[in-house]
């Protein structure tokens, strides 16, 4: 898979299937997977232009997941886009954190699909 | 024991503090750990203090993990109308009015459910920061123009909300928090629509009366008897203790939650020689400011 490919770490398998459904309607490339581990996996071989991750994961929060792969994250430049139910709390998680210049944007659940495709299609390379 | 709640947890150390003051002053040493088994207390106060960390444990369970956690399927569940209301709007001509009308009930009722989950958490914020923290003081009738436009999405489709505005003066401004004042007239609205029939037209009143301030929601709805809110209400009014909260309840324990909190009364009453409930709010004069109406 190439960097145009979205990582999309989100636990609960539902919303999971909605969003790679909501995807692949707009033909965007997408891999979904429910933990860190998981995700952890699936870096080893490849290089997400775009990780969309949700706040609480179930072994450690998105923010703490992110920062510990955030060396490759950030060497190959990928943005993010946290989903977050309270963007003070997460603003105060980020402050100083690896990962902070490359979140982009914090998108509130539940959202609209219009305003994920659209930021995916702002913030994803090649596209 | 569990970890204690940040706010006992301040109160203990107050107490720790205050006696260590009488150490000092008493030079009697008194070695105290910061963990409310340990301390010396009768079994009375350490059970009371135990159950007060269970109630804010509970409520800070309630008002963050579970408000986010609710989040999660209500996503789920907002993406896919989306997506089943994008796919109808592709097929238009090949699928039946019903359908859109279910798709459109399922949108309003996921937003109600986002609506109370907002409202509990920014309610509980609010009770864990000083009383003076939200205020702001603004003209109430712009307050209220701007927030016209975001209660239509709180009401039926079909349904119509007019505001009407009876004020001696209309420059007057008035000092609460309003983000509080926002959430009551909010749940104001989405109950009166609850309660209403399809094409029900509903009222918000602004009025401005001698030395009141009134703020009503007139539905032309059901009425009182058969909205099980209003029970809710009333057991709060006579000061009864609302351990069980479920349905339609809980809308309204947040609004008056929300009035106690900016010192307003909240009132509930069926309509003279006509269908249907108003809800009034009645606000403080105290916050009213002196140099523009009194």
């Amino acid at each position: 898979m190439s960097k145009d490919t979205v990582l999309v770490v989100e636990d609960d398998q539902l919303l999971r299937e909605v969003i790679e459904d909501l995807l692949h309607i707009h033909k965007i490339k997408v891999k979904t997977v429910g933990d860190s581990s998981e995700a952890n996996d699936w870096l080893e071989e490849y290089i997400p232009g775009l990780i969309i991750c949700d706040l609480f994961l179930p072994t450690v929060s998105g923010i703490q997941w992110l920062n510990s792969v955030s060396e490759g994250l950030v060497a190959n430049k990928s943005s993010i886009i946290l989903l977050s139910a309270d963007h003070e709390r997460t603003h105060e998680m980020l402050v100083g954190s690896p990962i902070q210049s490359l979140v982009k944007h914090q998108l509130k659940k539940p959202f609209k699909n219009d305003e994920l495709v659209r930021l995916i299609r702002f913030f994803r390379p090649n596209s | 024991m569990n970890e204690l709640h940040p706010l006992l947890a301040t109160l203990v150390e107050e107490f720790l503090n205050e006696r260590n003051k009488v150490r000092d002053a008493t030079s009697v040493p008194l070695d105290v750990p910061l963990d409310v088994t340990h301390i010396q207390l009768s079994q009375n106060t350490k059970h009371l203090l135990l159950q007060i960390n269970a109630h804010l444990t509970y409520d800070h369970f309630v008002s963050s993990v579970l408000e986010h956690e609710l989040r999660t399927p209500l996503a789920g569940i907002v993406s896919t109308v989306q997506l089943l209301q994008a796919q109808l709007e592709a097929h238009e001509a090949e699928l039946p009015d019903t359908l859109q009308k279910w798709c459109d009930r399922l949108e309003k009722l996921s937003t109600r459910m986002e609506f109370l989950l907002e409202n509990m958490k920014q309610l509980h914020n609010n009770n864990y920061s000083s009383a003076s923290a939200g205020k702001q003081t603004r003209k109430l009738t712009n307050w209220l123009i701007n927030e016209r436009k975001s209660l239509g999405e709180l009401i039926k489709s079909s349904q119509i909300l007019d505001l009407k505005l009876q004020m001696l003066d209309e420059s007057f401004e008035y000092t609460t928090d309003y983000h509080l004042l926002s959430i009551i007239l909010g749940t104001l609205v989405e109950n009166a629509s609850k309660y209403s029939p399809d094409k029900a037209r509903m009222d918000i009143l602004l009025e401005q009366s001698q030395e009141i301030l009134r703020l009503k929601v007139i539905d032309n709805g059901v009425g009182l008897g058969a909205n099980s809110s209003v029970h809710l209400i009333k057991a709060f009014q006579r000061g009864q203790e609302v351990e069980h909260i479920e349905g339609s309840g809980l809308g309204l324990s947040i609004a008056h939650a929300a009035a106690q909190r900016i010192q307003a009364q909240l009132v509930l009453y069926d309509n003279e020689n006509a269908p249907g409930t108003t809800a009034e709010l009645i606000l403080s004069n105290n916050d009213i400011c002196q140099k523009t109406l009194f």
